[in-house]
């Protein structure tokens, strides 16, 4: 049960390590932060006395989980970039592992039990934060999203997602490299994305829709992201945004995740991390 | 004892047959061979760069070897049962800097499968034996150098290993911590711990080794005891007087070569064969009616066998 050992040992290494109580301080800022905002648009809403105030504040609640959960989705991007990028690079460029990996393990259990670990966390992360989020925003407009399990559930695969690529990284190059390979296709999917539905607005998008599904394949978070977004939102408000005409926007998205996909990114979520394990396994250290 | 009794009389520890390590183009380790022995500290000495960590690493599972074979304590290299029976300090060893002593050893112990109880009393044995007690929950940042080193030691024997392999003992350590860890391994040695030190600090390998390895450029150029390796004649300091003419013939007939002080009149330096000779040395003087003042043997350090190897192999290439 060596890898169990790991795992306890990288849980504890996560709340010792001081960014992580950093980014816990500023989340809850945030939390308050965005709490106290909507409280005061509320207030201001009420102080107009609208017709359908209620109706209002249900599609203010409903554009505030998108964002907010926009906003969950990109928080947990970064820490699990942040903190998983050098989950073994950096220690095999400390030689940290140099005393780990003679002891009674197989170095298979050392990538899967630090994995463990990160996904819990990260996973816990997400929730907790997606949930303080809709918390508050059921709180002050009474919106809560029919779709909110799946919403998680996609932003949790978002995240998967993200350390699996990283996971394989770190077990094959050094901490910089993994890092800045992971941001870029996170960050050009959102692009291809982008462009996309420029140019459905424009014409001519076959090209352009390689591209993106090129990039989806690469990094699927951004799909997820806009499958969960989809979900977020009840199809009445898609419609007054027009998000059927396009499918998606930068942001926002209309489409459930296809099962092609959903298989895709069932396999990149358990293939990259093997690989990983595969690879720390043969390397020399 | 010489290698070969040993070997009749004691299982192997570590056997490697051809190994042989290449990083891309750079040869590490070429095709080499040795046998240590169960309850023998055997040295692995040579310079930066001569692949003797590498050959530590292939050990310890680190790295992969590109040919050849390897056996410990009778099984294959990275057998996970072999694993629980080896402890390791590699050089210059990093650790986690935010755990304290004790948080770091409840962990290795750990991954050796100790638990409760057991591994409580097993790391209070350990902190004693490296000098630690006390220092339990001092956190390794603020460990020095060398506390660090006894740390990683007191990690490689929480399991009480019977195979200890050691990267460079002695690195950060003052005078008076290398003195207490080599009475430690001494100590280990004489448990019937077998031990594995991989170093180019001549005077650990001196001090604890039965056997040594010289290698350089990923070879092994010497194998033997310490004093199979000073294989040249004896060096022997001779004080007398007078120095007549009788007894320089005397001593001439019975060294292999006789120097002369040119500033000390009564001074000479003799090669004999066998040490035996010196009392043959002390005969002569005394029947030439000389006045004996000193009559001592120079032996040849370790250090001065190992440059004068590695020389030699650089000379040949």
């Amino acid at each position: 049960m060596g890898w169990l050992v790991i795992a306890r040992f990288t849980l504890k290494e996560i709340v010792r390590r001081r960014i992580f109580l950093a980014v816990v301080v500023l989340t809850v800022l945030l939390l308050g932060l965005f709490t106290l905002l909507l409280n005061a648009l509320v207030d201001n809403l009420r102080q107009a006395q609208p017709e359908n105030m209620d109706l209002l504040l249900l599609g203010i609640g409903a554009l505030m989980a998108v964002l907010a959960s926009w906003s969950v989705y990109l928080q947990s991007s970064l820490m699990t970039l942040l903190l998983t990028a050098g989950m073994l690079s950096a220690e095999i460029e400390a030689g940290t592992l140099a005393v780990i990996v003679p002891k009674p393990l197989h170095r298979v259990e050392i990538v899967f039990g630090k994995w463990l670990a990160y996904a819990l966390v990260l996973g816990g992360y997400t929730a907790v934060l997606e949930l303080g989020f809709l918390g508050v925003i059921y709180w002050k407009t009474g919106y809560w999203p029919d779709g909110m399990a799946q919403a998680l559930g996609l932003l949790e695969l978002g995240m998967l997602c993200l350390l699996a690529l990283l996971t394989v990284g770190s077990a094959s190059l050094p901490t910089l490299a993994n890092g800045a390979i992971a941001a870029l296709l996170f960050l050009a999917t959102p692009i291809a994305s982008f462009a996309q539905v420029v140019t459905q607005i424009t014409g001519e998008s076959t090209t352009v829709d390689r591209i993106k599904t090129l990039f989806e394949l690469l990094m699927p978070s951004d799909a997820l992201w806009h499958a969960a977004s989809a979900a977020l939102l009840p199809p009445v408000a898609q419609d007054l945004i027009g998000l059927h005409q396009v499918q998606n926007l930068p942001i926002i998205g209309a489409e459930a995740l296809t099962p092609a996909m959903g298989l895709w990114v069932a396999l990149y979520i358990v293939v990259l991390p093997l690989l990983g394990m595969l690879r720390f396994a043969h390397r020399d250290l | 004892m010489s290698g070969e009794s040993q070997g009749q009389e004691q299982e192997p520890a570590i056997e490697v047959e051809g190994l042989t390590k290449l990083y891309h183009r750079l040869l590490a380790v070429d095709h080499i061979s040795f046998v240590t022995y169960r309850g023998e500290a055997f040295g692995f000495l040579g310079p930066n760069g001569a692949g003797k960590s590498t050959v530590v690493k292939i050990l310890t599972g680190l790295v992969q070897p590109t040919e050849g074979t390897v056996r410990i304590l009778g099984r294959p290299l990275g057998d996970r049962e072999v694993r629980r029976r080896i402890g390791y300090l590699p050089e210059l060893p990093t650790f986690h800097r935010w755990l304290t002593a004790a948080e770091f050893l409840s962990f290795h112990g750990s991954l050796y499968g100790l638990r409760g109880s057991l591994l409580r009393a097993r790391m209070e044995e350990v902190l004693a034996l490296v000098g630690l007690a006390g220092r339990e929950r001092q956190r390794l940042g603020t460990f020095s150098k060398g506390m660090l080193q006894r740390i990683g030691l007191a990690q490689a024997l929480l399991n009480r290993p019977e195979l200890l392999i050691i990267d460079e003992l002695s690195t950060g350590l003052d005078p008076v911590g290398q003195h207490d860890l080599r009475s430690l391994l001494l100590d280990l040695k004489r448990a019937g711990t077998s031990i594995f030190i991989n170093s180019h600090q001549l005077p650990d390998v001196e001090a604890l080794c039965d056997r040594v390895a010289i290698i350089n450029l990923g070879r092994i150029l010497k194998v033997g005891a310490p004093e199979e390796l000073f294989d040249e004649p004896l060096l022997v300091e001779l004080r007398a007087e007078p120095l007549s003419e009788a007894l320089l013939q005397r001593l001439a007939q019975l060294a292999l070569a006789v120097e002369r002080d040119q500033y000390d009149p009564g001074r000479v330096l003799l090669r004999l064969q066998r040490e035996e000779q010196a009392a043959e040395v002390a005969e002569a003087v005394h029947a030439c009616g000389a006045r004996l003042y000193r009559l001592a043997p120079h032996r040849r350090s370790l250090e001065q066998v190992f440059l004068r190897t590695i020389e030699l192999s650089r000379s040949l290439q």
